[in-house]
């Protein structure tokens, strides 16, 4: 018991001396409810979707033999219907359009998740025995089926309120912009990749750079002829290509044990590599960058509840974007991860090919140019 | 082209930790081809003086100037680089690299083409005795061969100046004395000039020159043979407490 007591006392007398490991132990725990609490609590809202609303107020008259037993204006459902949602439903934002071909071009390129056309002489077909079959166009973007299923849920919750029992005509036509079929695990696997190549890349580079600085031989290639930033790329060049081989275990794996598929085209296999590297790189600069200020391989692990959890939290990993609050929303479009997380997914599910001009793309890149800036400042010769 | 006369040399150089003088108003000239022993305790200041005139230390802000082979340094520091060899204090190796990669890796790291740094590793494996053990990882080696090993790197650009951090620290004496003969060696035969530092006190009779340092001030500078006779000792050792004697009283 002796030992017990004296190893207890040494740990709490090592750890009390090292301000950073009190800091997370009492920062640490409350911090890591904080962040999984507003991630996960938040619902998701205000997703922007377009309606076409060509219905109006209907005349209905119902004859009867020589009489007419129902001659009444009935107001127009889908004015009841578009009020519904525009007004009462947090789940959407609604944005009013007149051209269904363009609001469709609109989906395309991610402006509305998706858009809804409401024909001429709904309220009419809906309403009147004389009514004919109305079928509702949908055109949906289900590249998200987290975001996607909430949205269909809001659009049919808000028809079976204003259309009552007057359902019996009405059928619903959904075409799919990206998504068809989706399952749950073609959704998740390019967040893994993010998720795997960015923690790998960071938890390795960091821990190799503080086994270079508690070696000395950080220190001595700094004594060598060349400029620091030869350094940050031979780190960069060397950990590309473990990004690559990171990837193509994951594709194999999730296409030959899950089957998953994450690319039609050599066009989005090619891409789908590109952005993977560039995720790496992100993970890899930060890595340099946070090296320079920890000591030991313990003081590195440290900086993981403030680098890889809320980028497992915040970057529409696991929580999409719209769930996550808008209070702490501004964290997620600063992390470098939203965007690879959003570009993979483009790529995988939707087909896409990466152009040089993609906004996330240049985000991505701007941050690693920024970091390998910040980097050769904080990489000391000392 | 200007001979210099000096490969090093260190006016009025001042250095602070905190409250606390590392380097203390040092004055120092070291000749080309000269074997220059900075010795004294730990915490004498020998190694924050050798980081300073290599430019990873910044001296305080003063009339101070740092020549090394005619570069002013920190500001050319790195035309310096590119004809120095440096070891430090720590055996900085690449455990999960065999002696021959880690010299090899440094030779290239230094600037050598491929060619010259084969050449050069094999050259100085042979030198430092280091063939058997050559295609070992470094995490394998003794305590011995890796701080040949680390010599090796740091000497395989064949420097005309290097700077050499307590590089006998943790020998025994048989590899100290064979150290000090490689650095004879290449001093007469290459006219490299060596600052090495030591706080083994009588390993410094094998240098030219040795500079006595405690607490940051260089107290005594001359060839080990005139420090003992000024002194009337016989060894290192006995000198240097005769030195602190005279400077406490």
């Amino acid at each position: 018991m002796r030992l017990t007591f004296l190893i207890m006392r040494r740990l709490f007398r090592t750890l009390s001396r090292d301000h950073r490991t009190v800091g997370l132990v009492v920062v640490g725990p409350p911090l890591f409810m904080v962040m999984f609490g507003i991630a996960f609590g938040g619902e998701i809202e205000h997703v922007p979707i377009a309606i076409i609303n060509n219905d109006s107020d209907a005349r209905v008259v119902i004859p009867y033999g020589n009489f007419t037993v129902f001659n009444e204006t009935v107001s127009s459902l889908g004015d009841s219907i578009t009020n519904t949602l525009d007004l009462d439903d947090p789940r959407v934002d609604v944005t009013h359009l007149t051209d269904y071909e363009s609001a469709k071009k609109d989906v395309d390129n991610k402006k509305y998740a998706c858009v809804v056309l409401i024909p001429v002489n709904f309220t009419y077909n809906l309403v009147s025995p004389l009514g004919s079959n109305i079928s509702l166009e949908i055109y949906f973007d289900n590249s998200n089926p987290q975001v996607g299923g909430v949205v269909i849920q809001a659009i049919q919750e808000s028809f079976q309120q204003a259309t009552g029992e007057f359902r019996a005509n009405l059928g619903f036509d959904v075409t799919y912009a990206y998504g068809e079929g989706i399952s749950t695990l073609d959704f998740f696997t390019p967040g893994m990749i993010v998720y795997g190549v960015f923690f790998f890349s960071f938890m390795l580079v960091i821990m190799t750079l503080i086994e270079e600085r508690r070696s000395g031989t950080l220190s001595l290639l700094l004594q060598c002829p060349y400029d620091k930033i030869e350094i940050i790329l031979g780190y960069l060049a060397a950990f590309s290509i473990v990004s690559t081989i990171q990837t193509t275990l994951i594709i194999l794996i999730a296409g030959l044990v899950f089957q998953v598929s994450l690319g039609v085209t050599i066009a989005n296999y090619i891409s789908l590599y590109i952005a993977a590297i560039i995720v790496g790189w992100t993970g890899l600069v930060l890595a340099i960058f946070l090296s320079a200020f920890a000591r030991s391989e313990f003081q590195a692990v440290q900086f993981i509840p403030i680098t890889i959890i809320p980028v497992l939290l915040l970057s529409g990993i696991v929580i999409p974007l719209s769930q996550i609050p808008e209070i702490i929303r501004w964290v997620s479009y600063l992390l470098p991860t939203t965007y690879s997380v959003n570009l993979l997914r483009q790529i995988a599910i939707e087909g896409y090919v990466l152009e040089p001009l993609n906004f996330g793309l240049l985000f991505q890149i701007g941050f690693v140019l920024m970091l390998v800036v910040a980097s050769r400042l904080t990489l000391k010769e000392n | 082209m200007q001979l210099l006369k000096y490969d090093v040399e260190l006016r009025n150089l001042n250095k602070k930790f905190g409250s606390i003088n590392a380097v203390d108003n040092l004055d120092l000239k070291i000749k080309q081809g000269e074997i220059f022993c900075l010795v004294g305790p730990n915490a004498a200041g020998k190694t924050t003086t050798i980081k300073l005139i290599l430019g990873i230390l910044k001296p305080e802000k003063g009339d101070s100037s740092i020549r090394v082979k005619g570069y002013d340094i920190p500001a050319e520091k790195n035309k310096l680089r590119k004809l120095m060899g440096y070891l430090p204090q720590r055996k900085a190796l690449y455990d999960m690299l065999t002696a021959r990669e880690n010299i090899e890796f440094f030779a290239k790291a230094k600037g050598l083409s491929n060619s010259d740094a084969k050449i050069n590793t094999s050259s100085m494996i042979k030198r430092l005795s280091l063939t058997e053990h050559q295609q070992k990882l470094a995490v394998h080696l003794s305590g011995g061969t890796q701080q040949r090993t680390a010599l090796a790197s740091a000497m395989v650009n064949n420097p005309q100046i290097a700077f050499l951090d307590e590089p006998t620290v943790g020998l025994d004496p048989v590899l100290r004395r064979e150290f000090w003969e490689y650095f004879k060696q290449i001093a007469r035969s290459q006219n490299t000039t060596i600052l090495v530092t030591t706080h083994y006190l009588n390993e410094a009779e094998w240098a030219d020159r040795v500079g006595v340092m405690r607490d940051g001030k260089l107290i005594a500078i001359e060839t080990p043979q005139n420090l003992m006779e000024q002194t009337n000792q016989h060894n290192m050792e006995n000198m240097f407490f005769e030195l602190i004697k005279g400077e406490t009283q």
